[in-house]
């Protein structure tokens, strides 16, 4: 993120702290794929616990995953990828010093992310007229046993996690995408485009381990 | 590369003169500061713990908890619990002591990212008011470890503010974890290769390293916790269909790794006293560096053995038992180094000598004792007795609070300008290590013969070996209040610092006492190793 | 930074992008098939792959210091080790004979001393 130096602006971008924006890029490269691993381990919790259940409870889990709406799964996983392609190309833009190309790529990728959204709130409305939300007139069709419930608690927590991460990923595609059109970035300096693309590409390898995790276990 | 001319830092000011206005302190950036502000609020945060430990220990002076009632003692031991791990041991080193000394130890200006910096205080001290509220507003009496379903469907007490208290500050630890490594590796001065670096900052990368990825798993199973107490999900209820295991599987994987977060930095700060009063080059200095990170590797694939009776699989017992002797023997590497190092060394007894010389015995009971625990069989006997409170008090207390208070003492000059008085020191260090033996050694006995933990009452033929740990605890608590009074009369009273008070090598020691807001006047440039004592002149008389 | 560059690195970009949609349209379609119970493996499978398409080119990793490769490493190696150590549990807590299995195995042999008790 740009600093304004309370002393001198050394040069466009850099913070005190640092030598150089070589340096200054070095450290923020890290520093997101520090914190990525940091979300790989928190989402990690939740596979993990999925995982021990499902072997658990194989044939619940089945079940659980014959209520959810596949296709939407599968659509709104080309939504997220076709969204991580545009984030792609901004940044392949802005290196190259295209400041327009940077930006209408950016807004694309978060107009794919409302999209995303969109079809998962459709998807929740439908859930829950089936009665499959845990805590709220649970009334799924069909045999059901606890196991199926829990495999519900883990979908709603799961995707949920993952829409909070969505949201806030809209939202900073948007803050960026407003300051690279003002022109703060340029082929020396955007870091920031950089670390805000390495996160929505986070956030789209997530849901690509949510499809089979959630909407691919019962075959046919 | 152009390297830029460090920034003038206003001839005589130092960090502390620069600005005396209050929100010069809460919007600081500045490295040194923050740590100042770290110390502030885990000095109360220990007073608070301490508190609720000296109500325990009085409580069990006699056989029927003559004090306070068992919901009491409950609340007593969680709150004791919960502020010692999350608020005062996992922050003391290296959000205190490594936030100060880790860019003065590489010669940089500031951590990577100082304003993320500041904000892993803010969330810190935030999630201390949320999980101080909780206590204030009636407590929480699951013990520190929330076990499932207690926890989740039958506590009355306020868990979900608690958890919510311990996630907010457990996404400060991951901050502070991300600023070390990055730090670390991107921002050492011209010449400080990974083996020139003090051996502080091996094992202070080896704790970032834990706090990253095993906070994220803590954060990520309280949520699951709060969320099954308020909506009923049935998570962890084997009614309905869940495991509460499964919680202490995901728990332990960050709490028992958090117990490295714990005791590395101590073991880093350690390398440096001993090394700095015997006047030696450290013993086998890349063993000490690599068996940091074997114990922060390895240190995540033992968490089992807190369940070996908790139903998890006998298979998968054996394997924890085993991989769990297994980490003794990075600890054992460097126990035998430190003492190497010590052989035919010069050596003084400072005050921060003292407390690592009693780090280094006391922190070897309790890895020893671990070990004892670590075996399937004899576990079974000793599980949930005073044999457990009594092996991981002589890691936490008798290892990580003697390393901090020697590494409080040791760059106490740098942090202040000022020196401590010596005599006080060294009597306080001696309380503190009487007073500590005598509170817990009675404890593995009691533990031993079959004591329980987490009970405010117990059998009266239990009842000396109890009265001589309480006895032990006031002593103990005297030597904490020691330092308390006479650091702070220092302040003020003590003789003037100067540079290197300790003739000690570390690039910390060549900037002036206190250091300047951007910590040098010019960049140093590094062309030895660390420790190279045997290269010093002989030192001049302190 | 020439034109010629950009244009073939967008390319290479979209080439990816239709893999990936290729390998989406592969596991939704293998999701039909029945495999007796193995249908997770290629799942997963076909998962890895995605994401290590979006890793080393969308994220730039095939290009980026071994640094940040240890680190991409390390997050999946330290969940690989939640995972694994918690559901090695899981599967093998149905190993240990239960107490019934023991008494009936060892029947011929315990029957003999039982009366002796009395």
């Amino acid at each position: 993120m740009r600093v304004k130096n309370t002393a001198i602006e050394w040069e466009t971008g850099l913070a005190q702290q640092f030598d150089d924006l070589p340096q200054q890029h070095e450290a923020a490269t890290l520093g997101m794929w520090v914190f990525l691993a940091t979300e790989i381990l928190m989402f990690g919790g939740l596979f993990t616990a999925f995982t021990a259940y499902r072997a658990t409870y194989p044939h619940a889990f089945e079940v659980g995953s014959e209520h959810l709406y596949r296709w939407i799964g599968v659509g709104n996983t080309a939504v997220l990828l076709l969204s991580s392609l545009f984030v792609a190309l901004a940044v392949h833009a802005i290196k190259h010093g295209d400041n327009r190309a940077c930006t209408r790529d950016l807004v694309v990728a978060a107009a794919l992310g409302v999209v995303f959204l969109g079809l998962k709130s459709i998807e929740y409305t439908l859930d829950i007229r089936e009665g499959l939300l845990p805590w709220y007139h649970f009334h799924p069709e069909g045999a059901n046993d606890a196991a199926t419930k829990l495999f519900l608690v883990f979908y709603w927590f799961m995707t949920g996690l993952h829409a909070v991460h969505v949201t806030i990923g809209i939202v900073l595609l948007l803050f960026f995408a407003a300051l690279c059109r003002r022109g703060e970035y340029d082929t020396e300096w955007h870091n920031p485009i950089e670390m805000v693309g390495l996160y929505w590409h986070f956030v789209d390898i997530v849901w690509i381990f949510l499809l089979p995790t959630l909407y691919l276990i019962k075959p046919g | 590369m152009t390297t830029l001319p460090a920034p003038l830092s206003g001839s005589e000011h130092n960090y502390l003169s620069r600005d005396y206005h209050v929100l010069s302190w809460l919007l600081t950036k500045d490295h040194k500061r923050i740590g100042i502000l770290y110390l502030v609020t885990i000095t109360a945060f220990f007073l608070l713990g301490g508190l609720a430990a000296t109500l325990m220990r009085l409580n069990l002076l006699t056989p029927n908890g003559w004090l306070v009632e068992g919901a009491t003692y409950n609340k007593l031991f969680t709150m004791h619990g919960v502020i010692m791990v999350w608020f005062f041991l996992v922050p003391a080193v290296p959000a205190v002591i490594g936030n100060f000394i880790v860019p003065l130890m590489i010669g940089a200006r500031d951590v990577a990212f100082p304003r993320l910096n500041l904000l892993s205080w803010y969330l810190f001290t935030i999630g201390g008011i949320v999980a101080l509220t909780a206590m204030v507003r009636g407590g929480v009496d699951t013990g520190w470890t929330f076990y499932t379903p207690y926890s989740t469907g039958y506590a009355n007490t306020y868990v979900f503010l608690t958890a919510t208290g311990i996630m907010i500050s457990g996404f400060s630890s991951i901050l502070t974890g991300l600023n070390f490594i990055v730090t670390i590796h991107t921002m050492r001065c011209p010449g400080l290769t990974w083996f020139r670096l003090p051996l502080f900052l091996w094992s202070l990368y080896a704790t970032s390293i834990i706090m990253v990825l095993a906070t994220p798993v803590l954060a990520i199973t309280l949520a699951l916790v709060a969320a099954e107490r308020m909506l009923g999900l049935g998570i962890f209820d084997p009614a309905a269909g869940g495991d509460p295991v499964l919680f202490q599987h995901l728990f332990w994987f960050y709490s028992h790794p958090a117990v490295y977060i714990m005791i590395l930095p101590g073991m880093g700060v350690v390398s440096e006293l001993i090394t700095c009063f015997s006047r030696k080059r450290v013993f086998g200095y890349s063993f000490i560096a690599f068996s940091s990170l074997a114990i922060a590797f390895f240190g995540f694939l033992v968490w089992g053995h807190h369940m070996f009776v908790a139903g998890e699989s006998t298979y998968i017992a054996f394997a924890f038992s085993l991989l769990s002797y297994i980490v003794a023997v990075p600890s054992a590497i460097k126990v035998f180094n430190w003492t190497a190092t010590l052989y035919k060394g010069s050596i003084s007894l400072e005050t921060p000598m003292l407390y690592a010389l009693g780090f280094i015995g006391l922190f070897t009971m309790g890895g020893l004792t671990g070990l004892f625990l670590a075996a399937l069989g004899m576990d079974v006997h000793v599980h949930d007795t005073y044999f457990v409170i009594a092996h991981f008090h002589y890691i936490m207390v008798g290892g990580m609070v003697m390393g901090y208070m020697g590494a409080l003492h040791f760059w106490w000059p740098k942090m202040t300008g000022r020196m401590y008085p010596e005599w006080w020191g060294r009597f306080s260090a001696f309380t503190i290590f009487i007073g500590f033996n005598l509170t817990f050694f009675p404890q593995f006995i009691l533990g031993y013969l079959g004591m329980p933990r987490r009970y405010h009452a117990y059998a009266p033929e239990f009842q000396t070996l109890n009265v001589m740990s309480t006895a032990g605890a006031s002593i103990l608590a005297v030597g904490y209040f020691l330092p308390l009074c006479y650091l702070i009369w220092s302040l003020r009273y003590g003789p003037l610092a100067k540079a290197n008070p300790w003739n000690a090598t570390g690039l910390e020691w060549q900037t002036t006492s206190p250091p300047p807001e951007h910590n040098f006047e010019s960049i140093p440039t590094v062309d030895q190793e660390a420790y190279a004592y045997h290269l010093m002149e002989v030192p001049d008389a302190r | 930074m020439n034109a010629v560059s950009a244009q073939s690195g967008r390319r290479s970009l979209l080439l990816i992008f239709w893999a990936l949609m290729a390998l989406l349209a592969l596991t939704t379609g293998l999701a039909y098939v029945p495999m007796g119970g193995y249908e997770v493996i290629p799942a997963y499978l076909i998962a890895v792959v995605k994401a290590a398409l979006v890793v080393l080119f969308f994220m730039e990793v095939k290009a980026a210091s071994r640094l940040t490769w240890v680190f991409v490493g390390a997050g999946f190696v330290w969940l690989a080790m939640l995972m694994l150590l918690t559901v090695g549990d899981y599967l093998t807590r149905g190993w240990t004979p239960s107490a019934e299995e023991l008494t009936q195995h060892n029947a011929p042999r315990m029957a003999a001393p039982a009366p002796e008790e009395h």
